[in-house]
């Protein structure tokens, strides 16, 4: 869990500053990603804590927690890199300037697989917890026997076709107007559904 | 949690002057009599609410009136928020007075256990108990469960020896207490239908949000003959009610009707005098906890009082959405660790084989509650304030909701993709 954590706390710091320097990174959805980053560098620690106090946190390995054909998701080497990624794009923040929309697009897209990461992470050491607190073992439980299985993790195939491309790459990418309005509300309908319910 | 208890002054002396302009002859006397604590037979002065913040209150849904084990404060409003409600009044209180005939239930007496036996098992209610052994290691429950408590007790089948100071009947002073909070009950959901009237029986979902009638005065409302529940709560904030105030009302509102009627023939029926027939009395009891939210299937189902009465025990620990989902691994995965799990940790099957109920019986109980009484907790928003997540409890909706997220997902993350791979992909 130790890499999940690290990777948590960066991209919360790289993600408030690009609200604060980025202009409108998150359009349409910011108070909802304002919300979500608030929860993620407050309230989320206090949980974490609370977990770690049942289940030793770096006794998990969400390499194995994850099915085998997600490891991509979780292993130590795409999260690291999603940290650099972002910190790259920070770096090159100026030379988005004219292609508001690709830089939106592309920090969408980290933040959403940052917000999904969390949800699913959270959700697994809360059912993991209270069988462990049943004295349970739980070292074998993984993300199917709680019910997360391919059925709801294929939705997210499409996250590993953005692993390899560049920054370069988005600023070369050719959007229209409609196809970035069209992100934009997904992304506000995709975070209502996950973060606007209080869940958090 | 650092419990803060404060007031919050009201008048409704503007309020009564609009309602003399309507047509409605109406007042306000009712709720009054509730928020003083008056129903409640409790002396307080009149003209402010009490509000209970952050006091982490573990709530039972004791013979329809939702109490908390810890304090025993009397909550207004159905499925109120542990950390956020209104009190009337004190259960504690009551049960020593028509219980011990004092003012206070004797320091060895197990308040909570006393409160949680009244609230899961009525008609064998374990009034004498055997002090000392209760207050032994041996039951001093690992994981603060009532049920578990209860269980081991009848596992053990321990008997009992009297309270001391307990010389009354068993069985009227549990009567008494049934009256009395019948009666309650009644005073508020009358008091709620006076100050929304028809509105609150008849408003639905679609309603919700359409037309806000907020410019409008408030006899304008009342006359204007088209129920909206919203554009009523929303002129009443603008006079200066209490929005949680309110709310807790307008949770009466679900099932109000049906919910009037029968508190009323219970209340009728414990008052008439000569009525000695326990059985009868108890299954009342049990059907006033359980009246908020029975339906007609719910009734055909063996038990089911009972299993609801478990369920509302374990929603107040924060372990029904266990319960829930662990029916849906069993489906979907045919995995039955979850449900063991949770059956075991609580000794639900002791329970239930106790009260004769089937396995089958219950898991269609459990359907029931999870179909019947879920939405009105959960998504009933007209009605109700969603009621705060205690703990990290398990949430079947969060499941839901990453599958929810990730259709929507699928197809914008698409679509995204997609403009990669066209030709040039590049400017």
């Amino acid at each position: 869990m130790r890499a999940y954590i690290l990777y948590k706390d960066k991209s919360v710091k790289g993600f408030k500053r690009l609200i604060t320097s980025g202009g409108q990174v998150f359009d349409k959805y910011r108070a909802l990603a304002t919300s979500f980053i608030r929860y993620a560098g407050g309230d989320l620690d206090k949980n974490l804590a609370e977990y770690d106090a049942i289940i030793d946190l770096n006794s998990i390995n969400l390499e194995s927690v994850f099915p085998a054909s997600y490891k991509w998701l979780v292993s130590n080497v795409s999260l690291k890199n999603l940290r650099e990624y972002l910190e790259s794009v920070e770096k090159r923040i100026t030379e988005f300037d004219g292609k508001e929309d690709n830089l939106k697009i592309l920090v969408g897209m980290l933040f959403l697989r940052f917000v999904l990461l969390t949800k699913i992470v959270e959700t697994y050491l809360s059912v993991v917890g209270e069988i462990a607190k049943s004295g349970y073992d739980i070292s074998q439980l993984g993300l199917r026997d709680i019910g997360i299985g391919k059925s709801v993790l294929k939705y997210f195939d499409t996250l590993q076709d953005f692993d390899t491309k560049t920054v370069d790459d988005w600023l070369n990418y050719k959007v229209d107007a409609g196809t970035a309005k069209y992100f934009y509300s997904s992304m506000k309908r995709i975070l209502s559904i996950l973060v606007g319910n209080n869940d958090w | 949690m650092n419990m803060s208890i404060y007031t919050v002054t009201y008048d409704f002396s503007e309020i009564n002057k609009e309602f003399k302009k309507s047509s409605y002859s109406r007042s306000t006397k009712l709720l009054e009599d509730v928020l003083s604590g008056k129903v409640c037979e409790r002396k307080r002065s009149t003209g402010y609410i009490v509000k209970v913040l952050d006091s982490g209150a573990r709530f039972i849904n004791l013979f329809g009136l939702f109490v908390d084990s810890n304090r025993g404060d009397i909550a207004l409003g159905l499925f109120p928020n542990p950390n956020d409600y209104i009190s009337i009044g004190n259960i504690y209180d009551l049960i020593a007075k028509y219980m011990f005939g004092s003012k206070e239930i004797p320091d060895h007496v197990d308040k909570k256990f006393l409160l949680e036996s009244l609230k899961l098992n009525v008609a064998g209610c374990i009034m004498d108990i055997d002090t000392e052994v209760y207050k032994t290691e041996e039951y001093v429950p690992e994981f603060d469960s009532v049920i578990l408590n209860l269980a081991n007790q009848l596992k053990h089948q321990r008997l009992c020896r009297s309270f001391e100071g307990y010389d009354k009947n068993r069985d009227t002073c549990i009567c008494t207490i049934i009256k009395t909070c019948a009666n309650i009950l009644s005073s508020i959901v009358k008091a709620s239908r006076s100050f929304f009237g028809a509105f609150i029986e008849e408003s639905n979902v679609k309603e919700i949000g359409a037309n806000s009638l907020i410019n409008f005065d408030l006899h304008t409302i009342l006359d204007s003959g088209k129920p909206n529940l919203e554009a009523l709560t929303d002129k009443y904030i603008m006079m200066g009610v209490s929005p949680d105030l309110l709310f807790a009302l307008k949770s009466y509102g679900y099932g109000i009707k049906q919910r009037s009627l029968i508190v009323d023939s219970i209340v009728k029926l414990s008052n008439r005098s000569g009525l000695d027939n326990k059985k009868d009395i108890y299954s009342l009891g049990d059907k006033l906890s359980s009246m908020s939210y029975l339906s007609t299937k719910a009734t055909a189902i063996n038990g089911v009082d009972t299993i609801f009465n478990i369920l509302d025990m374990l929603r107040a620990v924060g372990w029904d959405n266990s319960l829930f989902f662990s029916l849906e691994m069993i489906q979907k995965e045919k995995n039955r660790f979850i449900y063991d799990s949770v059956v075991n940790k609580f000794c639900i099957k002791d329970i239930i084989k106790e009260s004769g109920i089937k396995e089958s019986d219950f898991v269609k109980g459990i359907l029931e509650y999870k179909e019947s009484v879920l939405p009105v907790i959960s998504y009933g928003y007209m009605y109700t304030r969603k009621p705060s997540n205690v703990g990290y409890c398990l949430s079947t909706h969060s499941i839901r909701q990453l599958i929810s997220a990730g259709n929507v997902f699928h197809m914008a993350g698409e679509l995204v993709s997609d403009k990669f791979k066209t030709v040039g992909g590049q400017e």
